[in-house]
């Protein structure tokens, strides 16, 4: 099948999906879940964000940037231009700069140091949307592509990693805003939700494990692949809470906790959601 | 004897003192993460946002309060409580909805 058919076929689902969507917004929560589960199986072959995966990489072995290098020689942890089981050690201590780093901001730092970009250019358009795909989101959906149906395994034995984690799991339960809004207000019950979403419940580990390993997906929604960088962006602004800025460590220090309360899950992703 | 409750009487202030000194940067450290990690936008600002009020600084922790603190916080935030001076309980729905429509609820 080519890429076109299957970009054809993808459309005809998105489109059969809003309709779905559209026709029955007033149905119940369980029912819309048993439909998205149907569509995913549906295109269980078939994930668009194998799309951004292929496109990532291209884009990791493609010489680019002022030094014109190929980002294989970036090392994400297991030693330079070992992709695979990469992300599900992640984030973790990177000795070379004596900083913790999520997968994001690894990336950051290999396009300018290999590459020679500039941190701006390092960072340029995080989130894609549409006719404006993000190159990052593609080198995300490829690499953690890698650590598909591995166990999550973050370490958190170094003392960096320690402090991290202890800053993401203070800020968990940091609540501020007009709405005294916390990550802990939303994901440390059962069986809450947003509109038709279901929040998953970080005090369990099987919902924590099954949220955090399907984590960066294909939006249906939003007909992109999200990292995880964006999908916590996008929790803080639901939160009220001000913008977090790209490539920076609070949402590392998040990722972090969140990572290590699924640790021993089996990684599944880039997934798909609604 | 002497000996040993006065050392003993020393270590424990010492520890408590490096406790003290721990949480200080452990708080240090957090804010600046904060500082540097969030920016404002829109109509949430920044500065606003971090400075938690004394509740919510009470209620950003793992640990379940005791019964006596929840009180004092639920009673606190219950006598915070304006009800319409004029005992008319129904506005002008037509704001309401209007509201309803054209906000995002303070998101941006």
């Amino acid at each position: 099948m080519t890429i076109m058919n299957i970009k054809r076929l993808l459309i005809f689902f998105a489109s059969v999906l809003s309709m779905c969507t559209l026709t029955s917004s007033v149905s119940a929560q369980d029912n819309t879940s048993e439909e998205i589960e149907k569509y995913r199986e549906l295109l269980a072959d078939g994930n668009p964000a194998e799309l951004w995966e292929l496109t990532g990489e291209e884009l990791w072995y493609r010489e680019a940037g002022p030094k014109n290098k190929a980002l294989e020689t970036c090392d994400l942890g297991k030693g330079p231009g070992i992709v695979e089981g990469a992300y599900v050690e992640m984030p973790r201590y990177f000795s070379d700069v004596d900083k913790v780093m999520d997968l994001e901001q690894r990336l950051i730092y290999c396009r300018m140091m290999i590459q020679g970009l500039s941190r701006e250019q390092a960072t340029e358009r995080p989130f894609g949307s549409a006719g404006n795909s993000s190159d990052i989101e593609a080198l995300v959906a490829y690499v953690t592509g890698q650590s598909r149906g591995m166990k999550i395994a973050v370490a958190v034995s170094h003392e960096k990693e320690k402090r991290m984690y202890k800053m993401g799991k203070r800020f968990f339960y940091f609540r501020a805003g007009s709405h005294d809004f916390g990550c802990v207000t939303c994901h440390s019950g059962e069986n809450k939700r947003i509109r038709l979403q279901e929040l998953p419940n970080f005090m369990n580990v099987e919902q924590a494990r099954k949220s955090y390993g399907s984590w960066p997906a294909y939006r249906v929604s939003q007909g992109e692949v999200r990292s995880m960088q964006h999908r916590l962006y996008d929790c803080l602004r639901q939160q009220r809470f001000p913008e977090a800025i790209y490539g920076t460590d609070l949402v590392t220090a998040i990722s972090l906790y969140l990572a290590k309360s699924a640790n021993g899950g089996t990684y599944d992703a880039p997934a798909m959601k609604r | 004897m002497k000996k040993i409750i006065v050392s003993s009487g020393f270590l424990a202030a010492c520890f408590f003192a490096v406790a003290l000194v721990s949480a200080d940067q452990t708080d240090k450290e957090f804010e600046e993460m904060l500082e540097s990690s969030l920016r404002s936008k829109g109509i949430v600002k920044a500065e606003e946002v971090l400075a938690q009020d004394e509740v919510q600084k009470k209620c950003s922790t793992s640990g379940v309060a005791s019964a006596e603190d929840m009180k004092a916080i639920l009673d606190s935030q219950l006598a915070t409580i304006v009800y319409p001076s004029d005992g008319k309980y129904l506005g002008d729905w037509k704001a309401g909805e209007k509201n309803c429509s054209e906000w995002q609820g303070q998101t941006v």
